[in-house]
């Protein structure tokens, strides 16, 4: 079966998000429920894949979830639903890195994006892997996953915008408030070492 | 679109496939329903919080809707009522409004004994009404009889301040009158003073003129006398030329002056006269004018 475009489909679903949320802010608990479901596994995995720790994901989750139900009696439609909600989520996740310092890396302008760009799987060498998944072609997945982890922060951040909330590049850029060549090159900097990182694993990377 | 960015987007697509078979992790059901429960913990209160809120409104309301109708009477009668008395001041100006113990004062006698008169025969008619209700086709013991009885002494008695307010009106009226004369006399009175007062100053004036003229007269006698006898020969001539001189002189501005005096004389004389009509001056006050001057006195007589 032939999966509708990925933009379509979206866009299907952010226009009725925001009437979603109004009639929430209404008083309809359903519509909130509709909502919740909708995109509570994406956001879920946004904070997954930028912590890499469930339960930290899942107070930043709850945290995030409860701003959305508290701010829903003042909420305009000045923006799309997703962009609110994971503008949210960016704020959120800089806040909680910033008090935990949990990397290292210092989140900086375009200019340092040659130092970002620098995964930090380059530095785990391929016996790290599990032999386990060094077996399965499927591993892909895996490498991936592993890969992504090892992104610099603001290219993990566009990619994850990009896959899991399905935002443009204009929106991610207006999220991060960064102009939008400089998120464009990111993507392509991040997709870069990902294939890098996945060919590095389990050699080309065929699909 | 070079090959280049045709590779790149076909490589990123792969990858967004991978991505996409890894789109499997999910919050807990715990997480859930936590969360679903803080949202609906949040409708339920802004539905209370919304309830309270028109519980409140709805008994502001209805209390000030209570009053809503009374207040507007209310307000339409203390506005009517401003108007209204301040109409009344402009246009009705002159009112006296007096008090009772001041209209029994202003009060004629007449009216008076007609009030005594009207409150005794208003006193007998409740009696008569009482003693004889078959004459007044009334009974004491109906209480229709009453009625009519009171409503027929109600009469009677409006009918009596009716013609109180009117006499009182009347009393007022004739002493405004008494007021109004009074001052006419006074003023009268005071102008005949002075009228007299004036007058006495002129006849005062007309004594003093009468003596100086007499002196005046005297005097221009006595010189003429003086300048006949002291004619001398004409050894003396010369000085009885100059000294006839000095006489004549002497003589005119005398004669001047009495010339002057009669004719003060006879104004002042002339305006007693008018004041004091039956006034006759005296002979003797008549001889001091001129011949024209008694002649036009005895013809304006």
């Amino acid at each position: 079966m032939r999966m509708l475009p990925i933009n379509n489909e979206k866009e299907q679903e952010q226009e009725t998000d925001e009437t979603l949320m109004q009639r929430y802010a209404l008083g309809d608990f359903a519509a909130f429920e509709q909502l919740y479901q909708r995109h509570k596994g994406g956001l879920y995995r946004y904070f997954l894949r930028q912590l890499g720790n469930h339960a930290l994901a899942e107070d930043l989750f709850q945290d995030i979830w409860s701003k959305v139900i508290s701010q829903a009696p003042k909420y305009q439609i000045k923006a799309k639903f997703s962009t609110w909600l994971y503008t949210l989520a960016q704020h959120k996740l800089i806040d909680h890195i910033r008090h935990i310092k949990v990397v290292e890396r210092v989140i900086e302008a375009p200019s340092s994006e040659s130092k970002e760009s620098e995964p930090s799987w380059q530095s785990q060498g391929v016996n790290e892997l599990t032999p386990h998944l060094q077996l399965e072609k499927s591993h892909a997945s895996a490498a991936l996953k592993t890969c992504i982890q090892g992104l610099p922060l603001v290219q993990k951040d566009c990619f994850l915008l990009k896959e899991e909330a399905g935002l443009s590049v204009d929106v991610i850029a207006q999220i991060l408030g960064a102009n939008y060549e400089a998120c464009k090159s990111r993507l392509r900097y991040a997709y870069e070492n990902l294939r890098q990182c996945i060919s590095h694993k389990i050699g080309q990377l065929t699909l | 679109m070079t090959e280049v960015d045709k590779n790149q987007q076909a490589e990123q697509q792969k990858i967004s496939d991978l991505y996409a078979t890894l789109k499997q992790e999910q919050p807990t059901a715990e997480l859930d329903q936590r969360i679903l429960d803080l949202a609906k913990q949040q409708v339920a209160s802004r539905e209370s919080a919304l309830k309270t809120k028109a519980q409140i409104l709805s008994v502001d309301k209805r209390s000030w809707r209570r009053w809503q109708w009374p207040l507007s009477i209310a307000a339409s009668i203390l506005f009517v009522s401003v108007i209204f008395i301040d109409q009344t001041s402009k246009f009705m100006p002159g009112s006296v409004i007096l008090a009772p113990q001041e209209i029994n004062e202003l009060m004629p006698d007449s009216a008076k004994s007609s009030i005594a008169r009207d409150s005794n025969n208003n006193a007998n008619l409740n009696s008569e009404a009482k003693e004889q209700p078959e004459v007044l086709g009334l009974s004491i013991n109906d209480g229709a009889g009453d009625e009519l009885t009171s409503t027929v002494v109600e009469d009677k008695h409006a009918q009596l301040q009716g013609e109180q307010t009117a006499l009182a009106k009347q009393a007022v009226r004739e002493k405004q009158q008494l007021t109004e004369r009074t001052l006419v006399e006074k003023q009268k009175r005071e102008s005949t003073a002075v009228g007299e007062s004036q007058t006495q100053l002129v006849l005062l004036e007309i004594e003093t003129l009468q003596q100086r003229l007499s002196i005046k007269q005297a005097q221009l006698v006595i010189l003429q006398q003086q300048e006949g006898v002291k004619l001398r020969p004409d050894s003396l001539r010369e000085n009885n030329i100059a000294r006839f001189s000095l006489n004549t002189l002497k003589l005119k501005e005398l004669k001047t002056q009495v010339s002057e005096l009669q004719d003060t004389l006879f104004a002042q004389m002339n305006a007693y006269k008018q004041q004091v009509l039956d006034w006759q001056a005296s002979d003797e006050l008549l001889s001091l004018l001129s011949r024209e001057q008694q002649q036009l006195w005895l013809n304006s007589r």
